[in-house]
């Protein structure tokens, strides 16, 4: 009850300063890319692949007032013509006092680093996909009111809190009885680099996952019957990004519980580290490391080890085009009864636009 | 001893970019602003400015960073001399920022003419153009020191 009041004194006073409003400053532009792949487990496969196209609008509305919004095209089976669009951002943004702001809509939740970064860019990606510990443990978007500050001090400090729907929410309704909580943090020490760390807090009382939460990922790791009671759900992470002209570092530790009245505290963890050498402006040659390992105890994501070992080349063309290619060795390990492994073993060469 | 405080200063250069030994003049470029709240700056203060660390002055109307589009002649002097990088890097930072919608755009335009005169007529608003750049009234130049 308190947040909707939040959220309603939040909305008043945009629409006041919207009655102030100037001209409107918009501007609009795209990202989108293309893929080769070819994978190798099971006897040689390749196919071309059309990615998501991410169509970006940034206005000014007053000096004190912007919009963002990004929305996504992207492949889906279950459409009649094979694609369906969605709204993957969609905010306001008020700047009440120097570095501080108030926003409102649908965000990317700022757990770490990744999420707060590259959104749906895939030129912005280091490599070709997202962590692993994207389709299962990160809250991908949190449709709610955010408190954001940033540039703060000597070290560049920011904070990130956030009241919105969580997890089991769809992007028009929520019938949870509670809201999902973030508080990150952040500093940059140099200008190449930022530190970070948050922690994120949701109760899901019948354990569902709605869409745009990145939970909905099928579980085919999983076959039994699904859990449907309540669940305590947190995510704690660490980033660090160092991305200078000669050489570029990530990391994105993910510490999640989740805990129920039936099996307790199941406690999972994912890494993702990148590091890339760059040379001449252009070229970046790259390794990349992913992990997780979801506990046997786990009711959300259900038991689960996939890992996968890459290395890659990243040459960019301009600011608005890049070619990667990357080849990688995925292993998973989904029944820990029979300690059953799958293996994959393939390469991508993947073009990103900006347009 | 002194070995050990040369070699810890050296990973320390490595690890922040070589920003230990780092120029921080900023040579061959002009600096002025339209009523942003000072005349006078620290080149390190500037670089923020530039980087887009504020979002209003003193004076609170709101930052406006013009900058010099790439295909200007003064591109390359400007992005190495206040960002410390190159033009593509500098494109790069700030495609990269206005898409995480942690910052407003800056303004690219072609020519220092063009920078001046926006400059003029915009209040708020910051530029930089080449340091051989024409008819820039007095009372917009940003002193920097050092």
């Amino acid at each position: 009850m308190k947040f909707k009041h939040l959220l309603l004194l939040s909305f008043i006073i945009l629409s006041f300063q919207f009655s102030q409003a100037q001209k409107s400053n918009t501007q609009f532009s795209g990202y989108g890319y293309l893929e080769y792949e070819l994978d190798f487990s099971g006897g040689p496969t390749s196919y071309f692949y059309l990615g998501e196209h991410s169509f970006f609008v940034n206005s000014k509305l007053n000096d004190k007032i912007s919009f963002l919004g990004e929305y996504v095209i992207r492949f889906n089976g279950n459409s009649a013509t094979s694609f369906l669009p969605s709204i993957e951002r969609s905010l306001v943004k008020y700047n009440y006092y120097k570095n501080h702001n108030i926003i409102v809509g649908k965000i990317h939740t700022p757990v770490n680093y990744w999420n707060d970064s590259y959104h749906h860019g895939r030129l912005f990606f280091p490599v070709m996909d997202r962590p692993i510990s994207f389709s299962y443990l990160v809250p991908l978007h949190t449709l709610g009111i955010q408190f954001q500050g940033q540039n703060l001090g000597d070290l560049n400090f920011g904070y990130d809190f956030v009241i919105g729907n969580g997890i089991s929410a769809t992007d028009v309704m929520s019938d949870a009885k509670n809201t999902s909580f973030t508080a990150a943090v952040h500093m940059k020490p140099t200008d190449d680099m930022r530190i970070g760390a948050s922690f994120y807090y949701d109760f899901l009382d019948k354990n569902r996952s709605g869409i745009h939460s990145g939970h909905s990922a099928p579980r085919t790791h999983y076959t039994g019957k699904l859990y449907t009671g309540a669940l305590n759900y947190t995510l704690t992470s660490f980033s660090f990004a160092n991305f200078t002209k000669t050489y570029e570092i990530l990391n994105e530790l993910s510490y999640n519980t989740t805990s129920t009245d039936s099996l307790g505290l199941a406690k999972n963890f994912a890494n993702f580290f990148y590091a890339g050498l760059r040379f001449k402006d252009k070229h970046t040659p790259y390794v990349v490391i992913d992990f997780m390992k979801i506990a046997g105890n786990d009711l959300h994501t259900y038991p689960y080890e996939v890992g996968t070992f890459g290395v890659g080349y990243k040459y960019e063309f301009s600011p608005l085009f890049n070619l990667k290619f990357q080849v990688q060795y995925d292993r998973q390990m989904s029944n820990h009864a029979t300690h059953k492994i799958n293996k994959f073993f393939g390469s991508e060469i993947q073009l990103a636009y900006g347009f | 001893m002194r070995k050990i405080t040369i070699i810890i200063a050296l990973v320390f250069s490595i690890t922040s970019g070589g920003k230990l030994f780092a120029q921080t003049t900023m040579t061959g470029v002009t600096v002025i602003g339209n009523k942003i709240g000072f005349s006078t700056n620290t080149s390190k203060e500037i670089k923020q400015v530039f980087r887009g660390k504020y979002a209003n002055w003193s004076t609170n109307n709101q930052v406006i960073i013009v900058l010099p589009a790439s295909k200007s002649t003064s591109a390359e002097v400007v992005a190495s001399s206040i960002y410390g990088n190159t033009v593509s890097g500098v494109q790069k930072y700030w495609l990269s920022l206005v898409f995480q919608g942690r910052a407003n755009p800056p303004v690219f335009l072609d020519t220092d003419e063009e920078i001046i005169n926006y400059v003029k007529k915009t209040v708020g608003a910051i530029g930089v153009v080449s340091a051989g750049a024409q008819n820039i009234p007095r009372n917009f130049i940003i002193a920097i020191n050092n």
